[in-house]
């Protein structure tokens, strides 16, 4: 028996406007994380995929789940996808608008289902060779890029970055098959050192709060946890950090911090302890606290291990402030525990924690009072990943320009002595034409030759570069383009 | 057709439209379709598709040798001209013809995955 028509009439408007929301959510994914979108996204497809099968239309149930692997895959990535990628996924949408266009009852006609879920099947084995085996979790995958282990240290990468601004140019200006050979350099270099966007959120620490639950269960304590981590968008390596610190943290909070509840109240305190997780982008970068309202951190046996580690003399220990005698617990292989057990004491822990932080050219410290707890501070630099600029095209430059946002474009006023012919300078043509057009910053000024006038808009920092490079590349939307330093010219 | 070749064509700096009238009609494409020009191609492919239906066509042939890359708000536009087709009465409808280069692999890989909308309607010629 067939559905009612008016059923199957609801269905198709609902389906379209769902669809028409994945498509904004999806293209929103691509410029710039949020876990809103990304909430959007997949609430959405679940939803209309649940929809179809519940109303009995397998072909659009059978390209959502694809739909659904494919977003999988770029959640994976930190939605960090290549062109093919996203012309395969506004594929599938397209295709699923034309299913459910199609009119009731009829045959598929020229429609190839299975062709088209070759296709995608195609792609998702190409796309995730690391993803293999891995089960859908259904609902909250973190909101990152896989960190692939072959990226480059940072220094190195500052190094690389003049060489992929390079390749970027050399790849773009390139016809046939040179340039499907570049790309695909490109493409590795990008891979190698770009820019890996994350989102640190409740959706990727809250791990850690059932893991601070459940071990003061196995300890005998009784625990709240206020968990605020905030939401930022930030890179994998500062995530990684962040994710590090809340799992060290926390533990040690449970585990030396918070007191058996017998000692709690013999100290005055409720019995059940509390660790607070608050977190948030501030000036100086993302901010965390992890503070607990347990004993203190107990500085005398701090020193007094430090000695039987051989770490100081008993004579320096005595003179040791607290900052030093924290700095000593930060170090490599330090435990007050003389023998390890399964939740400490093996001195691994804030070492790590403070390692993945410095290198990040952050900071860790923390205040601790005699019985009434530890709050330990992460402050780490966020790289900006988005940046204003002006968006220029010049002839012969297969690529947009973007002028840093620190320059004005100017109008009218005496044309500056340096007009810039772009191309000629990135030797990628034989010169450009078109207007000068004026940009200042302080007293310095330049002009470039330009087809028409620049236009405002921001740009996602797609391979950071150090200040001496020429520029750097940034995608406008999911087109890329190399913002230039004009002073470097 | 009621339109002027030059009426039916777009030069960017690096993407170039052209319509050749003949029987079939020829579309070159050439360059990089990107967003930019995603808005201008979408508006191409609506008035060609007005004037082929005017002049009751049976096929358009499409050239995309010289076509380096294509993104997906540029394809949505070809996607989204292929089913105004789709949607017409069967007598009506025009044939899709792609001339490719099959030395590119995103047009291998986007024309099977789009001939899959409409096999009736769409060959690949390489």
């Amino acid at each position: 028996m067939g559905l009612p028509e008016e059923l199957v009439v609801q269905f198709r408007g609902v389906a379209l406007e769902r669809l028409e929301r994945i498509e904004s959510a999806w293209a929103q994914m691509l410029i710039a994380l949020s876990e809103e979108s990304s909430s959007i996204l997949h609430r959405e497809i679940h939803t209309l995929k649940g929809e179809s099968r519940v109303l009995g239309f397998t072909d659009i149930n059978l390209v959502c789940h694809k739909l659904e692997d494919l977003v999988e895959v770029a959640r994976a990535r930190g939605y960090a996808v290549d062109e093919d990628f996203d012309l395969t996924v506004n594929m599938a949408l397209r295709f699923m608008g034309m299913l459910v266009r199609k009119r009731v009852g009829s045959q598929l006609g020229g429609i190839d289902l299975p062709g088209f879920v070759r296709q995608i099947d195609q792609i998702l084995t190409e796309a995730r060779p690391e993803l293999a085996g891995r089960t859908r979790t259904g609902n909250m995958l973190p909101l990152t890029r896989t960190v692939i282990s072959t990226r480059v240290p940072s220094a190195l990468r500052e190094r690389l970055a003049p060489i992929a601004v390079d390749t970027f140019v050399e790849y773009a200006s390139a016809k046939g098959n040179k340039r499907n050979r570049l790309r695909a350099s490109w493409h590795s270099l990008r891979e190698l050192i770009g820019l890996q966007r994350a989102l640190v959120g409740a959706g990727q620490l809250t791990k850690h709060k059932s893991g601070a639950l459940s071990l003061a269960r196995e300890l005998g304590k009784q625990l709240e946890v206020v968990f605020e981590p905030g939401t930022a968008e930030v890179t994998t390596e500062v995530l990684a950090a962040i994710d590090v610190a809340v799992l060290h943290l926390v533990r040690n909070a449970v585990d030396h911090g918070i007191e058996l509840p017998a000692a709690r109240e013999a100290a005055g305190k409720p019995v059940r302890g509390k660790v607070r997780i608050r977190g948030g982008m501030r000036d100086e970068g993302f901010v965390l606290t992890v503070s607990d309202d347990g004993r203190g951190i107990q500085f005398d046996r701090v020193r007094s291990r430090a000695v039987e580690l051989g770490m100081v003399t008993r004579g320096n220990a005595e003179t040791l402030e607290h900052d030093r005698l924290i700095d000593l617990m930060c170090q490599s292989g330090f435990s007050t525990r003389t023998e390890a057990n399964e939740v400490s004491g093996r001195g691994v822990g804030l070492d790590a924690v403070r390692a993945g932080i410095v290198e990040l050219g952050g900071t860790l410290l923390a205040k601790s009072v005699d019985n009434e707890g530890t709050t330990w501070t992460i402050t780490i630099p966020v790289p900006m990943l988005t940046v204003h600029g002006h968006v220029v095209r010049a002839s012969g430059v297969p690529f947009p320009l973007v002028i840093d946002g620190s320059w004005r474009a100017v109008t009218g006023g005496p044309a500056p002595q340096q007009v810039i012919d772009i191309a000629s300078a990135l030797g990628v043509g034989t010169g450009s034409s078109g207007s000068p057009f004026k940009f200042a910053r302080g007293n310095q000024e330049f002009a470039l030759l330009c087809e028409r006038p620049p236009t405002p808009g921001q740009v996602r920092r797609l391979v950071a570069s150090p200040p001496t490079a020429l520029g750097e590349i940034v995608a406008i939307d999911s087109i890329e383009a190399l913002l230039l330093r004009p002073d470097r010219i | 057709m009621g339109a002027t070749a030059e009426e039916l064509s777009i030069r960017e700096l690096d993407f170039a439209a052209e319509v050749h009238a003949g029987d079939p009609t020829e579309l070159r494409l050439v360059g990089s379709a990107d967003s930019v020009i995603a808005d201008s191609l979408g508006i191409l492919f609506g008035k060609l598709h007005q004037a082929l239906d005017a002049s009751k066509a049976r096929a358009i042939v499409i050239d995309m040798r010289s076509l380096e890359f294509m993104n997906a708000s540029a394809f949505n536009a070809l996607v989204t001209w292929l089913g105004l087709v789709n949607e017409m009465p069967p007598e009506r409808r025009y044939q899709f013809r792609f001339r490719s280069n099959p030395d590119i692999m995103w047009q291998r890989r986007s024309l099977r995955t789009l001939s899959c909308f409409a096999t009736d309607l769409i060959t690949v010629e390489t």
